[in-house]
């Protein structure tokens, strides 16, 4: 060590010797020794002193050939081919100096790397002893993709950052390199970059295995993900920030980090429902592996109800939506799950303070057969458990939820792959008042995919989806139950033709059953009156074709048409209401009995989907998107968040499908190397045949909904401007929204108008929203994270002045949502611990520590009303959340 | 749905949220005019209320009164009255002047001091159909069921109604109850400043004076027994979606709490069933959903209500009220003190006037 300081000391001050007199010197060598006990020797006999470090030195040996030679020539030669050089200092001291640039780009490799959270594999070949640095050595291997097992054409490797070579048509490679520390870096579009930290002594082998990126969760990066080449309107959510987000109780929540997205809004912390460019919450499509989900929380809306574990990837389109989507007329958010891995088992899991999950997967058979399982479960009864409250019954009360996943993958060939995957999750509430409320979603499919041929692939999936609930009053005196259900299979053939341009093109049928309700009294003595509503069947069919065309460097545009065709067919009654009156259940003139598959009303739409992209230049592009879409299923709701006994509706002649005539402009950027991705955008929607419930409608098991709700239009119309650093220990993004959504509801007689027939503010406008993300890296694994949200209060009604009529107070409100709820902010911020980045290792655990709601405000989720007992109505606001909220959660991976 | 409250009720508890008075922007409210009459098939004379909506910040039993208008009834043959103001704002027909038959239909035209002009829509009196019969069942603990402090047993009245065909099922009930209550205004007391103790002090009332330290009664009592009244306060309407033929059955329409003073003796309970237009239902269906929403703490079904009367001068100012024609129906029942199935402790003693409660009235109804 001694040395190596004074080596230091000189390198800063070497000066070239004033004699040559000590290199000159000729040298006995009288059969090859090691160069440091040559050095040893020669020191002895001479007025010399080396300055070295041994392990520089121990790998060299001086050839007795040399024997005689003058110093110098005798240490080049040994020395050749090395990065070691000497000098002479003082006429007497000899100074090896390694030269610094090949280690400290290898250090930089290895920084960059970890920064970047790559895996770096370790690999020593050979032994240290055997290093001969005059050698050539040979690296060979193969390149074989980790899920497929097949080789891979044209991975490029590099060496030390260099270009070293390219992989062969059998997946091949050979590298030639003297023996040392080598960074070699594996490369190959859409999979995840290798990096393999060498020490190579001797030939060897080293094969490698790439994985497909979005395999692996935490770094879904899709390769067109950079903000100038996605779609207009387009996102993708990284699970990885969606993991590191803080979160209410600590849970991780996808559709959470949705309502941060531009363009999207949320009423309110119990309502995971979300809207979309002034959508209605029920205008979203929400896939799961394809099937759509309808009930997306838990808890009534303060959870989501999918595990974040068991999903691969998360899209989401709120505008220029491709033509394979249709049934809604808002967006897409479509979830897929992850495959299990083939080579062998692992898991993750995590402990929160409401819930835990769990997730394993493997090969059944290694590189065929893979399964992925995973489950969550709350065990959140102690909270309720731990309250004292004059609530009789509050401490039998219960909160549970549950929600777990299958996946199930096989390859049959080399061009077929089966995967069958399920979902399922389960609500229940039991309440005070003996009331249980009981939630439940299932889905199910089984995914054939074939590649017909090298360009062309087949996707046909038979799914199965059920959304259900049920509520039950067990009080003897009014005991009931409540039931709800809908039940839709769909059968979908899809095509993708991956060649110059990319084509796309199918089939999607899909039968809806609903159940819109039935109640039953639970009790002998119970005087509730059984209802059954007849169920309702219809089927929607769409017919899609599309595809993607570079129609010269700079465009780009994907064009789409879908046809859709809805069905409801009978058994069904039809009723007619009188033409010159209103449409209430007392003007019914006349019905029409339907039998089992008779056709009761067709409906039929074509929607146009097209999606524009022209770049300007290499850091700017400009897009464009329209769509048409119909929506033939409505939600029945007069509250502004979904609930749970929100109902679907079939349509009908009265209920006519939703048309969304949608237009979005925007303008992209990069900006200082790719830093920062900024944009902006415009749109302008306009849906037809939205409903609105009527004042005073009761639409719980109403036998003829169509006189409880009101046809209207909505209009809605923003500038969503986003700017994200996606570069440097700092990443962030902040997203600004200025939209207003506006509700038109105009029928003939007055009971069916709203505000007199002129345009309302929508339940959810909330013309200004802005939120802002951050993710600081305090440090490889430390980082804090946190969120600003501020949204311009909902919209609502006041009560004005009162009167008695007949001795019963009558309260006049104003028009509707002509006032405001307060303004919305909450600042969430969370501490994240990674456990260490090494691959290899037993348990990698990550701590997140949250605080929800920071400052504490107290949020008004809704406005309501109280009888001040003097038949007047007072106002006030109720605060879900009315304090800061911390907690601690833990996950893992093994 | 009541169980919403419920479930937002712990979900407030589990996450410390809360509930806080609502501070609302002060809104300049133009006065507006509300009508509150009716004609009945029954005899007159027909009451009709000319008032201003209250602001929330005032007393909504103290409304500003429209005097000096011209408030006319009349029928579809050409017969109309003009209706005397009685009192400030309170015009009333004449007690032999017009009287209300079913089949007829009738409209109410007002024209206020300052020239404005307002009608009600017309409308036909419908049949009142019939209360076919009425009946209660006591219920543990059905007042306040959820806190623990304070659950009251109680009689649930319930009644099943048929409607004419003309009326189309659209009903609404009114009730009265009555109520005998004991005071003892003999045992009065007074403090005395001299004593510095309480000594008796029987109000005149009672027929009692005191003499020779003793209590003698030297006529009858005219403060001891009073029979008092409850009014329903609520929008009673028929629910439209249960009509069973033009049947409605098991309507629960008052929940009388059990309670020692109410059931002192025995409690009467007395309904009228009126048929009514399409519009006035529609307005008392409105007034009934928006009671129910009240204190609901999801978003409130917030109801916009208009009456049946608008302005003629000026179809953009909005007139509140209805003037209502009605065809009555009544019916009515005891529920005695024997018909609690418990023990029940007897009524406290109150040392005062019974007069002195609102509402009473020291004769015996006929009834009784």
């Amino acid at each position: 060590m001694r040395r190596l300081l004074l080596i230091l000391l000189f390198a800063g001050t070497a000066t070239v010797g004033y004699s040559q007199a000590l290199l000159d010197t000729p040298v006995t060598i009288p059969a090859d020794e090691p160069l440091v006990s040559f050095l040893v020797r020669f020191e002895a006999r001479h007025p010399a002193k080396f300055f070295f470090v041994n392990e520089w030195l121990e790998y060299y040996t001086v050839s007795k050939a040399l024997d005689g030679q003058p110093l110098s020539d005798v240490l080049n030669a040994t020395l050749a081919a090395s990065d070691i050089s000497f000098s002479l200092h003082y006429g007497y001291a000899i100074v090896f100096e390694k030269d610094p640039a090949g280690e400290i780009l290898r250090y930089q490799l290895l920084k960059r790397a970890t920064a970047a959270q790559k895996s770096i594999e370790e690999l020593v070949i050979g032994d240290r002893k055997d290093l001969d640095i005059t050698k050539k050595l040979a690296l060979t291997g193969i390149v074989v993709d980790e899920f497929s097992g097949k080789p891979m054409v044209g991975v490029v490797i590099f060496v030390n950052d260099k270009k070293g070579t390219e992989t062969d048509g059998n997946g091949y490679y050979k590298l030639t390199l003297t023996g040392g520390d080598y960074i070699l870096e594996y490369s190959y579009v859409n999979y995840r970059q290798k990096i393999i930290d060498l020490k190579i002594y001797s030939n060897g082998v080293a094969n490698v295995k790439l994985e497909e990126t979005p395999i692996v969760l935490d770094e879904v990066v899709v390769s067109d993900q950079a903000v100038l080449n996605r779609k207009v309107s387009q996102s993708y959510l990284k699970m990885t920030d969606v993991k590191r987000a803080p979160s209410l109780l600590g849970e991780v929540d996808v559709i959470k980090q949705v309502q941060n997205q531009p363009g999207v809004t949320t009423v309110g912390e119990v309502a995971t429902g979300f809207n979309v460019r002034g959508g209605g919450v029920d205008q979203n499509l929400v896939l799961y592996d394809g099937v759509p989900v309808f009930n997306t929380s838990h808890a009534l809306g303060f959870f989501t109800a999918f595990n974040s574990d068991a999903v691969s990837q998360v899209s989401f389109y709120r505008g220029g939506i491709p033509a394979e989507y249709g049934g809604r007329v808002s967006s897409v958010l479509s979830i897929t799950s992850k495959e299990g891995p083939f080579d062998k088992w692992s898991g993750g899991g995590g402990i929160g303070a409401i819930s835990s999950y769990l997730t394993v997967g493997g090969p059944i058979k290694k590189d065929t057969t893979s399964v992925i399982a995973s489950v969550r479960a709350s065990y959140s009864d102690w909270v309720l458990r731990s309250i004292k409250s004059n609530y009789r019954n509050l401490a039998n009360s219960a909160m549970a939820f549950y929600d777990a996943s299958l996946k199930l993958t096989h390859k049959i060939s080399e061009r077929t792959k089966l995967n069958l995957s399920g979902y399922t999750s389960l609500d229940e509430f039991s309440l005070v008042n003996d009331s249980i409320y009981t939630a439940r979603n299932i889905t199910a499919s089984a995914q054939l995919n074939h590649s017909l041929s090298e360009k062309l692939f087949s996707l046909i999936s038979v799914n199965f989806g059920r959304y259900a609930y049920t509520v039950r009053e067990e009080d003897p005196s009014n005991a009931f139950d409540l039931a709800y259900q809908i039940t839709y299979p769909s059968l979908k053939i899809d095509f993708n033709y991956d060649g110059k341009h990319k084509l796309f093109f199918g089939l999607h049928n899909t039968l809806y059953d609903f159940n819109p309700g039935s109640l039953k009294p639970a009790h002998a003595e119970s005087s509730a009156r059984a209802i059954d509503l007849p169920n309702e069947r219809s089927l929607e069919s769409g017919l899609y074709a599309g595809g993607n065309f570079s129609l010269s460097e700079n465009l780009w545009v994907e064009a789409g048409m879908r046809t859709s065709l809805f069905r409801r067919f009978g058994p069904g009654v039809f009723y007619e209401y009188a033409a010159d009156k209103p449409r209430e259940p007392a003007n019914i003139v006349d019905s029409t009995e339907f039998r089992s598959g008779e056709n009761m009303k067709t409906y039929y739409g074509i929607e146009p989907r097209l999606s524009v992209r022209y770049s300007l230049n290499d850091n700017a592009s400009i897009k464009l998107g329209y769509n048409r879409m119909f929506q033939y299923i409505h939600l029945v709701t007069n509250t502004a968040a979904v609930t749970p006994v929100d109902i679907w509706q079939s349509g009908n002649a009265y209920f006519k499908p939703q048309v969304a005539d949608q237009i979005a402009l925007g303008y992209y950027r990069n900006v200082k190397a790719d830093t920062y991705e900024a944009y902006a955008e415009i749109f302008y929607k306009y849906v037809s045949n939205v409903l609105d419930f009527k004042d005073g409608a009761n639409l719980i098991l109403n036998r003829h909904l169509e006189t409880a709700l009101l046809p209207g239009d909505s209009k809605a119309y923003g500038v969503e401007v986003s700017v994200n650093k996606v570069k440097g220990r700092l990443l962030g993004t902040l997203n600004y929204t200025y939209s207003r959504s506006w509700r038109h509801v105009d029928g003939f007689f007055q009971q069916e108008k709203i505000n007199d027939g002129a345009a309302y503010p929508a339940h959810y406008d909330q013309p200004h929203v802005a939120s802002l993300n951050w993710r600081y890296g305090i440090s490889r694994r430390h980082f804090f994270t946190g969120t600003f949200t501020y949204r311009t209060g909902r919209p609502m009604s006041l009560p004005l002045s009162g009167y008695k009529i007949d001795g019963v107070p009558v309260v006049n409100f104003s028009e509707r949502n002509l006032y405001r709820m307060p303004d919305y902010h909450r600042l969430d911020i969370a501490f994240v611990i990674e456990g260490n980045h090494k691959r290899k290792k037993l348990l990698d655990g990550t701590w997140v520590i949250s605080f929800y709601n920071a400052y504490g405000r107290k949020n008004a989720y809704s406005v309501f009303f109280k009888d001040d007992g003097r038949g007047f109505i007072t106002p006030y606001k109720l605060s879900v959340v009315g304090s800061i909220i911390p907690s601690v959660s833990y996950s893992f991976k093994f | 749905m009541k169980y919403r409250g419920f479930i937002a009720i712990l979900l407030l508890i589990i996450s410390d949220g809360c509930v806080e008075k609502l501070e609302i922007p002060v809104t300049v409210t133009t006065a507006r005019l509300v009508v509150d009459g009716s004609i009945t098939n029954e005899p007159g004379p027909y009451r009709v209320k000319l008032f201003l909506a209250t602001p929330l910040t005032s007393d909504i039993d103290r409304p500003e009164y429209i005097t000096g208008a011209s408030v006319t009834i009349r029928d579809d043959q050409g017969n109309e009255e003009q209706l005397t103001e009685v009192s400030r704002g309170i015009y009333d027909t004449h007690a032999d002047g017009i009287q209300g038959n079913v089949g007829r239909s009738y409209q109410l035209a007002i024209t206020t001091a300052d020239g404005r002009q307002y009608a009600s829509t017309w409308a036909e009196m419908t049949p009142a159909g019939e209360v076919e019969d009425m009946y209660f069942e006591f219920q543990e603990n059905v007042i306040n069921p959820n806190d623990l402090t304070q659950p009251q047993d109680a009689f649930t009245v319930f009644l099943d109604a048929r409607s004419d065909k003309a009326s189309s099922g659209r009903l609404r009930w009114r009730w009265t109850g009555t109520y005998r209550i004991k005071t003892y205004p003999e045992l009065h007391e007074r403090f005395d400043e001299t004593a510095q103790a309480y000594v008796p002090d029987p109000l005149p009332c009672s027929g009692y004076i005191i003499e020779a330290g003793r209590l003698v009664q030297i006529d009858t009592c005219v403060c001891c027994d009073c029979w008092l009244k409850h009014f329903s306060g609520k929008a009673l309407v028929s629910d439209q979606a249960s009509v069973q033929g033009r049947t409605f059955n098991r309507v629960p329409i008052a929940q009388i709490a059990v309670d020692k003073r109410l059931f002192y003796e025995k409690y009467h309970l007395a309904v009228e069933q009126l048929s009514m237009s399409e519009d006035v239902f529609q307005f008392w269906h409105l007034v009934d959903v928006q009671e129910e929403s009240t204190g609901n703490i999801f978003q409130p079904n917030i109801v916009k209500i208009k009456g049946n009367v608008s302005s003629v001068s000026d179809p953009e100012e909005e007139v509140f009220g209805i003037f209502s024609v009605s065809a009555i129906t009544r019916k009515s029942i005891f529920i005695k003190r024997s018909d609690i199935p418990k023990l029940i402790p007897p009524i406290d003693v109150v040392k005062a006037d019974c007069r002195q409660y609102p509402t009473a009235d020291n004769i015996q109804p006929p009834f009784w």
